[in-house]
C-alpha cells in the first residue's frame, strides 16, 4: 500500500504521460477471497499471460479461495469517499486521516435471493474487482506486477430488497465500504486491450441445490435439482444424462458408479448404482455441467436401505 | 464415459458392459419396467450380446 508520508516522500512530477488509463463506470463486480490459503493476496499476476482462458478458469474454479465471483450487471452504481478527519488545533484543521469510501448500487434482474448471498459476503474477508463499461478491471496496484483485488470491509457490506411500486421496479440494493487502509491513488486499471475478456457479456456460476434425496433400494436413489430463482419452489434443473453425476457413499468414503439415470418429472433424477450399497450408509451426489456449481447438492444426504 | 439412451433411461455403457446378465436385471429391471422399457432389450444394447432371436 502507498504511504501517505515517509521521511522520502517529496513533491512528485505531476505530469502524466502522453496515454493516460482511467476507470469507466462501474457496471459489475468480481468478488474474490482477498487472500488465499498461503497468505498472498488473491490477486492478478501480470507476468504471466492473462486472457480469456484464464478468466474463464477463474469463473469455473472449483477452489472457491480462488474463484471469481462474477456478479450480473447493476444500476445506479455510486462510490464518494468521505471528506478527510481533521484534528481542529490552534483553529487549524489538521489531516488526520482519509475518509471511508462507500459503494452502492443496484441489481435489477434478481431475485431477493440475491440478498442472502450478498449478506454472505459479511463472513469472508473480501476483495473485489470493479469491472467498467469499457471491460476494465478496476484493481489496486501495490506490490510489482499484481493488480490485486481492492479489500473491502467485510462488516459493512449489506443488502435489501426494495419492493416495487407504481413508480419503482423491484430491486436489490447493496452498499459496502472500502477497507480503511485502500488508498484512491492505488487504483489501476486492467483494460480491454491487456485481457482481450468480454466481462460484460460473461456469467458466473450458477448454484444447483438438492432436496427430496431418497433411497428406493440398495441399488436406486432419487434427488431433485433445482436453481433458485427468486420462486418459492425453484426452477427443475433438466438435462443431466448419466455421466454428469458422481455418486458418494460419505460412510465408505468411496465413489459409487452410476450404471444409469432417468430424468422424470423435470429435476427429478432416479440413479442407477452398479454395487448395492450398504443399509444405512450416507449418499451423496453431485454433477457436473459448465457454468454451473453443484457442491451445495452433497448437504442433502440419503440414506441407503 | 460412454452412455447409450434407450427411451427415457440414459445408461453407462462402462459400467453395464462389467455386469453379468444377472447383475443387469437386478439392478435396472425395476427401473426399467417403471419407464416401460424391454430389460431384455436393453441389455442386449449396452452389452451388445443378443439374447432372444426376435430383437432388433
Amino acid at each position: 500500500m502507498a504511504q501517505e508520508c515517509n521521511c522520502d516522500t517529496g513533491l512528485f512530477n505531476l505530469q502524466p504521460s502522453s496515454c493516460v488509463t482511467t476507470p469507466g463506470i462501474t457496471r459489475k463486480f468480481v468478488f474474490v477471497e482477498y487472500l488465499k490459503a498461503n497468505g498472498t493476496v488473491n490477486g492478478v499476476d501480470l507476468s504471466a499471460p492473462f486472457g480469456e482462458a484464464e478468466i474463464d478458469a477463474l469463473l469455473a474454479n472449483s477452489d472457491k479461495t480462488l474463484r471469481w465471483f462474477l456478479s450480473d450487471r447493476f444500476k445506479n452504481f455510486v462510490t464518494d469517499r468521505a471528506d478527510p478527519n481533521f484534528e481542529t488545533v490552534d483553529n487549524e484543521n489538521l489531516y488526520v486521516s482519509q475518509g471511508t469510501r462507500t459503494m452502492s448500487g443496484n441489481f435489477y434482474a434478481a431475485g431477493a435471493d440475491l440478498a442472502a448471498k450478498l449478506d454472505g459476503n459479511r463472513c469472508v474477508e473480501l476483495g473485489v474487482f470493479m469491472i467498467d463499461s469499457a471491460n476494465g478491471i478496476n484493481g489496486i496496484v501495490n506490490r510489482d506486477l499484481f493488480l490485486d483485488p481492492i479489500r473491502l470491509n467485510k462488516e459493512t457490506f449489506w443488502s435489501k430488497i426494495n419492493f416495487p411500486t407504481e413508480a419503482n421496479r423491484f430491486n436489490v440494493a447493496f452498499s459496502t465500504e472500502w477497507d480503511r487502509i485502500v488508498l484512491d491513488g492505488d487504483i489501476r486499471t486492467l483494460g480491454y486491450s491487456d485481457h482481450q475478456t468480454d466481462l460484460l457479456n460473461k456469467v458466473g456460476l450458477i448454484d444447483v441445490l438438492a432436496r427430496f434425496g431418497v433411497a428406493n433400494s440398495a441399488t436406486e436413489i432419487a434427488i431433485d435439482l433445482y436453481d433458485v430463482d427468486g420462486s418459492a419452489a425453484g426452477d427443475a434443473f433438466t438435462g443431466l444424462l448419466v455421466g454428469d453425476f458422481t455418486v458418494f457413499n460419505e460412510t465408505t468414503g468411496l465413489p459409487v458408479v452410476a450404471s444409469a439415470a432417468v430424468e422424470a418429472p423435470n429435476g427429478t433424477y432416479t440413479i442407477e448404482m452398479n454395487i448395492a450399497q450398504t443399509a444405512g450408509d450416507i449418499l451423496t451426489v453431485t454433477a457436473t455441467q459448465a457454468g454451473f456449481d453443484f457442491s451445495q447438492t452433497t448437504n442433502e444426504k440419503i440414506t441407503a436401505i | 464415459m460412454k452412455t447409450i439412451q434407450i427411451g427415457k433411461l440414459q445408461f453407462n455403457l462402462d459400467a453395464c458392459k462389467k455386469m453379468t446378465k444377472k447383475e443387469f436385471f437386478k439392478i435396472h429391471s425395476s427401473i426399467c419396467e417403471k419407464h416401460n422399457i424391454d430389460c431384455e432389450y436393453a441389455y442386449e444394447k449396452v452389452s451388445g450380446k443378443k439374447t432372444t432371436s426376435n430383437k432388433d
